[in-house]
């Protein structure tokens, strides 16, 4: 029963990386604004998806990276397949450069993120452009790749206390 | 963290295939949503109507706290916009005026001309449950659906001009797609000239004016109005004014679809033209015999002179503007 029941428990926690990437897309996609609408939303669904990939890359697989960028098409009224492209983009380059990526700290963290919000931002632009073919206005994606980056301090935080407290650390498996 | 560095060494060579797996997917989504978008916004439809309680709810506090912060400005300025609005009052009184007289001939002269009476348009009232302006999507979402009869490709309404077209009509809610949005395209008229051309958002706050007649200069201020070219939309609504930015036109929107919190959706849709009644003088002629041919004339060019009303009953006359007022008055609250 005890080894079920931790079982059952490891597999929440294995999720909750996954969950909180669906869940910052749903938050980050509410149609709500607090700026009039003149702000577009952070890339919220993009923090979970950086800072799991870096620190437990097991619980945060392609798959899981396609599905949050798929939610996140979904519920903002892109052209799906916009933000997934764009993620999975983002994804391949954090595991190509994960160990240097994993190794940054401070403000070089920050800027870390910077480039894989970047990254993303640049995909979305593009894929958006083909969709529609001809270019949108980059104004909303620089705003919105602006205030992800500031966000993204005090979502670390919370990010990381959650890490703290629910998933833990990577473990070798012998 | 070494041992996570070992371990995600070992993965790394396993995620290759995966990575380029679902990059090839989220391709393959993109194109099928190019070709068969149709099935993929019913499903977002659906999850919105499923939504939509929850949503209402949140959005009410979002609501007032973005009305106060619209307003937050106009709180120092009430002596002045008094003034001004006042002068403005004044001057519209004036213009009510010669609108009226101008109704009042316009309608003596359909009525000489025995003119086709322009339909009456009706309109469902409707609350805004949720905006967002997203990169690609400039949104607001109503709380009227196909239950209330609003279908995608209508006009949406805010007390001052257009906001934008429903875009998407789910059972209880439906997306409208702003002006502004980038995949959003009217064709307007600029008064005075009658000139033709294409609203085209671009996510800015101020929507390109694009396919102008060549050598074109616009008058900054003048007022566009929707042309009602290709049937979707009526002639005549109001959109904004002209404005030069950057050697380009763009116009200044008269609706203010952040702050906006009920719009009138136009039930609007041009009707098929109707083939006229047949009569005996359709039925062909069997042809002239061979000794007629050369005697034959063209018929004569006769200028169609409509048969007068029977005594004591007037021709049909409807004004030629829809009736705003009368459509209200029809309105389903949303």
């Amino acid at each position: 029963m005890d080894r079920a029941s931790a079982m059952a428990g490891g597999m929440i926690a294995a999720s909750i990386p996954f969950f909180c990437g669906i869940a910052a897309a749903v938050i980050a996609n509410l149609p709500v604004s607090f700026t009039l609408g003149f702000l577009p939303p952070p890339l919220l669904a993009l923090m979970p998806l950086y800072f799991w990939c870096l620190v437990r890359p097991d619980l945060m697989p392609p798959g899981a990276a396609f599905t949050i960028g798929l939610v996140q098409d979904f519920l903002s009224g892109a052209p799906i397949g916009v933000w997934t492209g764009a993620f999975i983009a983002a994804y391949a380059l954090l595991d190509r450069r994960r160990d240097a990526f994993a190794g940054l700290s401070g403000p070089a963290a920050v800027l870390g993120f910077g480039l894989a919000a970047l990254v993303v931002s640049v995909a979305a632009y593009f894929l958006g452009a083909i969709y529609f073919w001809h270019l949108p206005a980059a104004e909303p994606i620089l705003l919105s790749l602006v205030l992800s980056i500031l966000l993204y301090v005090p979502a670390a935080m919370v990010l990381g206390a959650v890490h703290r407290r629910f998933v833990g650390p990577l473990r070798v498996q012998p | 963290m070494a041992n996570g560095l070992r371990r995600s060494t070992r993965l790394r060579g396993n995620t290759q295939f995966p990575i380029a797996l679902f990059g090839a997917l989220a391709l393959a989504l993109l194109l099928l949503g190019k070709t068969q978008g149709n099935m993929l916004d019913q499903a977002r439809a659906a999850l919105i109507d499923w939504a939509s309680p929850g949503l209402a709810a949140i959005h009410a506090p979002f609501e007032g706290f973005n009305r106060w912060l619209a307003n937050a400005d106009d709180m120092f300025n009430l002596y002045q916009e008094n003034v001004r609005l006042k002068e403005d009052n004044a001057r519209l009184r004036q213009w009510q005026g010669a609108a009226l007289a101008l109704e009042a001939r316009v309608g003596r002269y359909e009525q000489l001309l025995n003119a086709v009476p322009e339909r009456k348009t009706e309109s469902v009232l409707a609350r805004v449950i949720g905006r967002s302006g997203r990169p690609f999507l400039e949104t607001m979402i109503l709380d009227a659906g196909t239950a209330n009869g609003v279908k995608p490709g209508e006009a949406v309404l805010d007390p001052r001009g257009l906001v934008g077209r429903v875009y998407l009509a789910g059972q209880n809610t439906s997306w409208v797609i702003l002006l502004r949005d980038v995949s959003s395209r009217v064709p307007v008229v600029i008064q005075p000239g009658n000139i033709p051309a294409m609203l085209t958002g671009d996510n800015t706050v101020a929507p390109r004016l694009e396919a102008l007649p060549p050598r074109t200069e616009l008058k900054p201020g003048s007022v566009i109005v929707t042309s009602g070219d290709g049937g979707l939309l009526p002639a005549g609504l109001a959109v904004g004014t002209v404005v030069a930015q950057a050697g380009k036109y763009r116009a200044a929107l008269y609706a203010e679809a952040h702050s906006t919190s009920e719009v009138e959706i136009l039930r609007y849709q041009r009707l098929p033209e109707q083939a006229p009644p047949p009569s005996l003088d359709d039925i062909p002629d069997p042809g002239p015999m061979p000794a007629q041919v050369e005697t034959m004339q063209p018929p004569a060019q006769t200028d169609a002179q409509p048969a007068p009303p029977p005594a004591g009953q007037a021709a049909p006359v409807a004004p030629a503007v829809p009736d705003r007022g009368q459509a209200g008055a029809g309105r389903a609250a949303g």
